[in-house]
């Protein structure tokens, strides 16, 4: 090739898609040709003498995930890149530009490293959320208090159906099939049918790269504690018209280990997998098909399982589980849960003009849960619980940018919920159908110091419920149930200066009583007591009041602050009855579902300081107060205040090595001492801090690159037991973990 | 807005699921009485003590029936469990088939139970034993079935159950009167 011809010029801007502002010494290169600039004090970079041809061009930037961009280049190319910059530490950004006061999302470096965690895991990574456990593959998450029925999670665009309602019932979605996991709350929930009480948990998908070679990623996962191991990989291409994806995961793990004993069947396993496929014939339209399958087998601790009270007691006193054993081993046996989950969806989307589109989708869901107990004759091999429950969505969206942001839809979802016959035990939960039709207007206004979001929701719920009574002779009764719920918010945001920006919101909301608190009738024993639904329950009415700061103080501390104020009218509980009731096996406490005024108060904070261009320090607090308000006691199952400090070195470069980081951090829980003894088995478990250790190395490879990790928790392998795992009554926590992860990335 | 009509046609292609009536479990593993029949070595009228709850946790309260023990007496004890949700199923054969996973254990603070039976192993089952009293008096004597005991724990074989593990699946209180 002629020397004349290697003369094309590529310049071009880096900005921050979170505030706006260029990005200085941020790396551009190009990966075929490793010619490449950092970008000067404005952004810019200019990389002169390019010959023709088609190129990987690769972004990186302290604190963010390096961005590779395809660039067929014939002539002189001129480009404007937006970086989802992260302030080094923030271990969360905004979710967009759009969006900023409404939401938090998990770090791109978090979920590429994120190792044997599940979804509710990679969540608690955000201030203000926990997660409530049932031993450490079962997680679900809690998001400022709220929990289960009130908290649900959009799952790549629709409402994730399922058994919701149990506290020991993880998501069933994986992590290696979302890329981006946020916690929205305020006016933008409402464009989401299953936002009830205004704040969601959405898992979604990225937007699949235009680039026609095939790329993708081969990864793996070893944890010491479990000795579990997990492949995953990811395939994808995008031509002018098409373009695809796929990606696979797989993991196995044996039983955990506390500082001082194997935890006794609690191994599990799983498989997941999703292949999409978009079409875009033109500019103007956009047809995609999604599938997704996840499914798992999860032990459950052995000593846990438990037939009445007394059993209880025999295990609060024991000082470790029954049935320990010395050896290590992967079986898993009853109690255990195999659990799947399938999703289809097809969408469109059609662009009216530059500013108006339409989106329209169908998806069907289909979820399976088979639990399984330790019981007598040959009857262990049948399912205690086995729910099938199918949901078909439909959803419509018209969004208009034309003057800040319109959009409106309506949205179906049609479940279907059935116990699969078979069990020999009568079920905890009815069979139903239920039809939930809703509308939705959201509108989001940006001037120049003032962002405005107002959103309003409308939804009606119809259910047809087949309960089988509890009297003799056994008899189907059916119910017939229609409820309506609605839900208004404001978030009015004052940028006070260039770096800090003041948000208040409020929302009024409510939600209809779910299936359990109505309906659900037996002996939960795992909770070692009987629970009664309620079928004379109200709708439950929420009002939120929050007021959220960022700010930068200088050039280097960032603060991000939230303090939360809910109300509830007839919020829905379980409550503890005095009777006792006497049946064969022992007399039971019997908890009724009830309805009580009640509130939350909160805080949450996150700030971090860069001492200099590789040190950093980030602290994160989470405080949160509950009380029924009318006796005067708390909610059960509320997160203990805790916080976390961390010390963080990272480099662009270090000898081999690109983006280095170390990150050793310490994290205290407080013990619960919001909380009323008498209505709990076991007194809280005592405070605890826990050390843990990061260590992440990138190391290119031309165009692709392989990433490393170690990541260990409980560093030095604490005796602690956390008041959110229900197995604290029965074993302590596990001990210390060493997580290695080695990616690559083609 | 013609456009937004146009977008909910598809919403027909939901189909009307047939809600069909759900199957009622036969509860197969549910055990609904207990009865140990207490029969005097020496001969004489054999007594029964017995709980009875057919409609398990929920419905109606269980009935418990207590009969007075004569002083300084030795009976034979059976126990007996049946499931009688739907006819009469005997459960004490499925218990009989994994003796080795079950234990009766008996405790009491005014009359003295030792199990005459034992598993496949040689250790304990407790569905016959020997019970004796002493002088009139009252008090209580509980009944318990575990499932999955360790049979090896420190005591367990001797008749106590504080270092059994294992599920409780009957535990039943009886009042105890000895004139």
């Amino acid at each position: 090739m002629a020397q004349a011809d290697c003369n094309i010029n590529i310049s071009g801007l880096i900005i921050d898609q979170n505030t706006n502002k260029p990005i200085d010494h941020a790396h551009c290169v190009i990966a075929e040709s490793g010619q490449g600039r950092a970008t000067s004090d404005d952004g810019t970079f200019n990389i002169p003498a390019v010959c023709p041809g088609d190129y990987h061009l690769l972004i990186s930037h302290v604190g963010c995930a390096t961005k590779t961009i395809y660039l067929p280049l014939q002539k002189d190319t001129i480009i404007t890149i937006y970086l989802d910059h992260q302030h080094i530490g923030l271990d969360a950004v905004t979710v967009s530009a759009e969006r900023d006061q409404q939401g938090i999302q998990v770090s791109n470096k978090t979920m590429d490293q994120s190792g044997n965690d599940g979804l509710a895991d990679l969540l608690s990574s955000l201030e203000g959320v926990s997660v409530l456990k049932t031993g450490n593959d079962i997680g679900k998450p809690i998001v400022n208090g709220l929990y289960g029925n009130r908290l649900r999670i959009i799952n790549a665009g629709l409402p994730h159906i399922g058994q919701n309602w149990g506290n020991d019932h993880a998501p069933e979605i994986d992590p290696s099939m979302i890329d981006r996991l946020s916690v929205v709350q305020g006016a933008a929930a409402v464009t989401e049918q299953a936002s009830t009480l205004g704040t969601i948990v959405r898992a979604d998908r990225s937007i699949i790269k235009r680039d026609p070679h095939i790329h993708g990623s081969i990864g793996s996962v070893y944890s010491s504690n479990g000795r579990s191991i997990g492949v995953n990989g990811e395939l994808y291409a995008g031509y002018q018209k098409w373009s695809w994806r796929g990606t696979a995961s797989t993991r196995g793990s044996g039983d955990r280990h506390t500082p001082d004993y194997y935890l006794r069947n609690t191994g599990s396993n799983k498989v997941a997998g999703s292949g999409e496929i978009i079409y875009h014939p033109h500019e103007r339209l956009r047809a995609s098909l999604l599938y997704t399958h996840y499914q798992t087998e999860i032990g459950i601790l052995r000593g846990s399982h438990i037939g009445n009270t007394t059993d209880l007691e025999a295990a609060l006193m024991a000082t470790e589980p029954f049935f320990t054993q010395p050896d290590f081993t992967r079986d898993i046996d009853n109690p255990r849960q195999e659990v799947s989950h399938s999703l289809a969806k097809a969408s469109l989307s059609a662009f009216i003009n530059e500013e108006e589109r339409i989106e329209v989708s169908y998806g069907v869901q289909v979820n399976d849960r088979e639990e399984y107990d330790v019981r007598r004759g040959d009857r262990s091999t049948r399912p205690s619980l086995s729910l099938q429950q199918i949901g078909q969505h439909f959803v419509t969206r018209y969004i208009s940018e034309k003057k800040g942001r319109l959009e409106s839809g309506i949205q179906i979802t049609l479940l279907d919920n059935e116990n699969v016959p078979g069990t020999g035990i009568l079920p905890l939960i009815p069979n139903y159908l239920s039809l939930t039709a809703g509308a939705y207007l959201y509108y989001h206004y940006k001037a120049d110091k003032i962002t405005l979001d107002l959103g309003l929701r409308l939804d009606n719920t119809a259910r047809e419920v087949a309960a089988i009574s509890r009297d003799l002779p056994r008899e189907i009764v059916r119910y017939n149930e229609s409820f309506y719920n609605y839900q208004t918010a404001a978030d009015l945001a004052w940028r006070i200066d260039e770096s800090t920006t003041l948000t208040y919101s409020a929302a009024l909301s409510n939600r209809a009583p779910e299936i359990n608190e109505l309906y659900s009738q037996g002996l939960h024993q795992g909770v070692s007591g009987i629970e009664e639904g309620n079928l004379n329950l109200q709708t439950e009415t929420s009002i939120l009041q929050a007021l959220k700061l960022t700010t930068d103080l200088g050039d280097r501390v960032h603060l991000r602050a939230r303090a939360y104020y809910r109300h509830f009218n007839d919020y829905i509980y379980l409550r503890p009855t005095p009777e006792l009731r006497l049946t064969i096996r022992g007399a039971f406490p019997v908890y009724q579902y009830t309805q009580t005024d009640a509130r939350l108060l909160g805080l949450d904070a996150t700030t971090s300081i860069e001492w200099s261009d590789h040190w950093s320090t980030i602290a994160d607090v989470s405080i949160i107060r509950s009380d029924d308000l009318q006796s005067e006691i708390p909610l059960v199952n509320i997160p203990t205040d805790h916080g976390r400090l961390a010390l963080r070195y990272a480099a662009d470069h270090a000898g081999i090595f690109s983006e280095v980081s170390i990150e050793a951090g310490v994290s205290h829980h407080a013990s619960q001492s919001d909380l009323l003894a008498s209505i709990e088995f076991a007194p809280p478990p005592p405070a605890y801090t826990l050390a843990d250790l990061h260590i992440a190395v990138d190391y290119p490879l031309g165009k692709s690159s392989i990433s490393a990790y170690v990541r260990c928790n409980n560093l030095l392998n604490n005796r602690y037991r956390n008041y959110l795992n229900r197995l604290r009554y029965f074993a302590d926590e596990d001990g210390r973990d060493v997580t290695l992860g080695v990616n690559y990335k083609f | 807005m013609k456009k937004f009509l146009l977008l909910l046609l598809p919403a027909l292609a939901f189909t009307a699921c047939d809600n069909e009536d759900p199957i009622i479990e036969n509860e197969e593993e549910v055990i609904t009485t207990l009865r140990y029949e207490l029969t005097p070595v020496d001969g004489g009228a054999a007594v029964v003590f017995s709980f009875t709850d057919l409609d398990g946790e929920g419905g109606n309260d269980p009935v418990i029936l207590s009969p007075t023990l004569a002083a300084d007496t030795e009976y034979q004890g059976q126990l007996s469990l049946l499931n009688e949700t739907d006819g009469v199923e005997d459960v004490n054969e499925e218990i009989e088939e994994e003796d080795d996973e079950h234990q009766v254990f008996y405790s009491s603070d005014v009359v003295t139970v030792v199990t005459t039976d034992t598993d496949g192993d040689g250790n304990p089952l407790g569905l016959t034993s020997r019970l004796t009293t002493g002088g009139s008096g009252t008090g209580s004597m509980t009944i318990t079935l575990r499932h999955e005991p360790n049979k090896d724990a420190e005591g367990v074989s001797d008749g106590l159950i504080a270092n059994a593990g294992g599920e409780t699946d009957i535990e039943v209180q009886f009042n105890v009167v000895i004139e």
